[in-house]
């Protein structure tokens, strides 16, 4: 078993500034002694109960991990930490799939005992809530509706062993020393915390004798019927793998690529700029034009017309920005997305409330290495002579200057430009 | 009045369902529990009466912010090289500076730096706005001067949320009858856009012009200097003076 403690230490790093609470104590009975286990905790304005789903940030990865909060504790150090049972993303693991079909927001539980089936992390690598739905057809999992099947933003029915390195329907009793029951569906009861089943809390006593051996996969639970199913017939048609075929994989294969998460890191401190750079490379970036400059909710505006949670930023005007051409760059989390935005905006039209129709592009940022030319400063090379000079004494240093030097009759040259370029500003944004 | 609002209903009725999925808004997905029989119609409306319920900032944290703005101001005209600590220093000689923010740039097409330089008091920044405005004044370098003027509210990043902010939006399709209007637009603000960035051009190109120009006369300026510099001390200054009767220290 791997405990992949490995960012022990930096924990505390990142958390300056982060509205931070603690919920829930739960009681400590059975479990290690050198740590205070809790049930829920408030991070940044948004309420965490145990066996959530959340984004997991990782240094360097456009999109974030999921997984589930399994344990949730603060050590004798006061660093907070999770553990986070990894749900796997279709492109992780591209090369088991061997050709099985995935839902657009089709996820995988992992499973079995090895690398890549959980991870503690430091807390502050929480970067939001993810709403996760099963819909696995296993008699223990209670049934999600078509309603939540369309509103939740990943589903799951399958899992995907780390040891074995197989999808497979079936779920296994126990996976990471946890009942399988807090990964399915807890939706009969809406009140967060309270137990799927009576003898809830007997099992989370239980749940830490089992850390250490890990029941895979003998799970012989029949499938119910079809038509308990309820998932949109849409998506059904898209399920091509039997309820009972696994895929196996070529064990050569294997030892080139070992198939697990890269170790998330620390909560996204990557300033508004990497991102953006990051993003332009990837594709993923977009710049909305003709919004109205005194914006300030935009990230809501791009979540209400694309559906999609994605960062942005108003441009800041300077002097020479258009009044009424308000700019914005959108960081969303692929390119598949950003085409997408572009060609909605393209094709249709996205009318923000004072009837303004936004205009989608790619922007062509400035490259950061080269560094454009300032014009207007003047310097003579030769120092040695510049005593003679009316310019001697005042290189750098900044002052007003002087009526009766060169400078100040240049000086007034620059006056008269900025003055003539102001017109010409003002004339062409002005509406006649 | 009606008739837009009608339209911006029926453009909302327009919208096909599916971009309501994947959608996590809690109270939007209680009701659509609460509701047996998945109503499309009552759910835009929910969603859409959603939109305007933006969260207004508290009128304190907006009324801080428009004080802070008043005492700012906006710096152009400055070269890259600048830093916080040189502009630190150039306007602490007036006042104290609270604060300074870099404005960034991001695109090719645009090339100014500006910077934002809080002030103690409204009153402060309006008197070094008027200074500077007044004689021109050479930060990191010459002859160019910096130019100031009054910061505006859209130059922050850190705005806060506006005071009743109402935020609606919606699709038009191109069966809508004023598609065509709403494209015109469109293409209207990528011209303005294209024209913004040519008179940019421009302007960089006038700089640069000046630049040069300024640069050549100052050599000349520099080698008149030069040569009587060296008039001076070969004496040919003393040889000319006694030659037509005049005395050297008339130079």
């Amino acid at each position: 078993m791997h405990m992949s403690d490995h960012i022990k230490g930096k924990a505390n790093a990142s958390s300056e500034n982060i509205e931070f609470k603690w919920g829930r104590k739960e009681q400590n009975d059975g479990k290690k002694h050198d740590r205070q286990y809790y049930r829920s905790f408030t991070y940044d304005g948004v309420d965490y109960f145990l066996y959530d789903s959340v984004y997991i940030w990782c240094e360097g990865q456009p999109e974030p991990y999921i997984g589930k909060l399994t344990e949730i504790y603060e050590t004798k150090h006061l660093e907070k930490k999770v553990k986070v049972v990894w749900y796997f993303h279709p492109t992780h693991v591209q090369k088991y799939l061997r050709g099985t079909q995935t839902l657009n927001n089709e996820l995988f539980l992992a499973s079995g005992v090895g690398q890549g089936l959980f991870n503690v992390n430091p807390l502050e690598t929480i970067a939001g809530k993810c709403d996760v739905v099963c819909t696995s057809k296993d008699k223990r999992n209670p049934q999600a509706s078509i309603e939540e099947v369309e509103m939740c933003d990943y589903v799951f029915y399958k899992t995907f062993d780390v040891e074995k390195l197989i999808l497979s329907e079936r779920f296994p009793d126990k996976i990471a020393g946890v009942e399988v029951g807090f990964f399915f569906n807890q939706r009969k009861h809406l009140e967060i915390g309270t137990p799927p089943k009576s003898n809830w809390n007997s099992k989370v006593a239980g749940k830490s004798n089992s850390s250490s051996k890990f029941e895979t996969g003998h799970c012989s639970t029949a499938v119910e019927d079809e038509s308990d199913f309820r998932v949109p017939p849409a998506n059904i048609g898209r399920l091509t793998i039997s309820s009972t075929s696994e895929y196996h994989l070529n064990k050569r294969k294997l030892q080139d690529s070992k198939v697990e998460p890269e170790k998330p890191t620390k909560r996204p401190k990557l300033p508004w700029e990497e991102r953006m750079q990051i993003a332009n490379e990837t594709g993923s970036l977009v710049l909305l034009e003709n919004l109205d400059p005194s914006l300030t909710s935009l990230e809501d505006i791009v979540l209400d017309a694309f559906h999609k949670k994605a960062s942005a930023k108003m441009i800041q005007c300077n002097a020479y920005s258009s009044p009424y051409n308000g700019q914005a760059l959108v960081i969303f989390n692929s390119k598949d997305e950003a085409d997408f935005a572009i060609s909605e905006l393209k094709t249709r039209c996205l009318m923000l409330g004072d009837l303004r129709p936004i205009v989608g592009s790619r922007p062509s940022l400035k490259e950061t290495s080269k560094k454009s030319r300032y014009f207007g400063h003047l310097t003579i090379k030769t120092m040695k002579q510049m005593r003679s000079m009316d310019l001697r004494n005042v290189v750098s240093t900044s002052h007003f200057s002087q009526p009766n030097t060169i400078e100040f009759e240049m000086a007034l040259e620059w006056c008269t430009l900025q003055m003539r370029l102001k017109f010409c500003w003002d004339a062409l944004y002005k509406i006649c | 009045m009606n008739d837009y609002f009608d339209a911006e209903q029926k453009a909302l009725r327009t919208v096909s369902p599916s971009l309501f999925r994947r959608r996590t808004l809690p109270a939007a997905r209680l009701l659509s529990l609460a509701i047996p029989q998945w109503n499309l119609h009552n759910f835009l409306f929910f969603y859409y009466s959603q939109i305007n319920l933006m969260e207004p900032s508290s009128e304190e944290e907006y009324e801080t912010f428009i004080e802070k703005v008043e005492r700012t101001i906006y710096l152009d005209n400055i070269s890259n090289q600048v830093t916080e600590a040189v502009l630190k220093t150039a306007l602490d000689q007036f006042a104290t500076v609270k604060n300074v923010q870099f404005i960034p740039t991001y695109f090719n097409s645009c090339t100014i730096y500006a910077a934002l330089v809080e002030m103690e008091t409204a009153k402060q920044a309006q008197e070094i706005v008027k200074e500077i405005s007044d004689s021109p004044f050479m930060i990191s370098g010459m002859p160019r001067p910096v130019r100031a003027q009054k910061a505006k509210i859209e130059m922050f990043d850190d705005r806060p949320k506006m005071r009743r902010e109402k935020i609606v939006c919606y699709w038009m399709d191109p069966s809508h009858p004023n598609f065509d209007v709403a494209k015109k637009l469109k293409n209207l603000t990528k011209k303005h856009a294209v024209e913004a960035s040519f008179l940019m051009e421009k302007q960089m190109e006038e700089e640069e012009k000046l630049h040069n120009q300024q640069e050549v006369s100052l050599k000349a300026n520099f080698k008149k200097y030069e040569l009587i510099d060296s008039a001076q001390g070969d004496g040919t200054f003393r040889r000319l003076g006694a030659r037509y009767g005049s005395s050297y220290n008339d130079f």
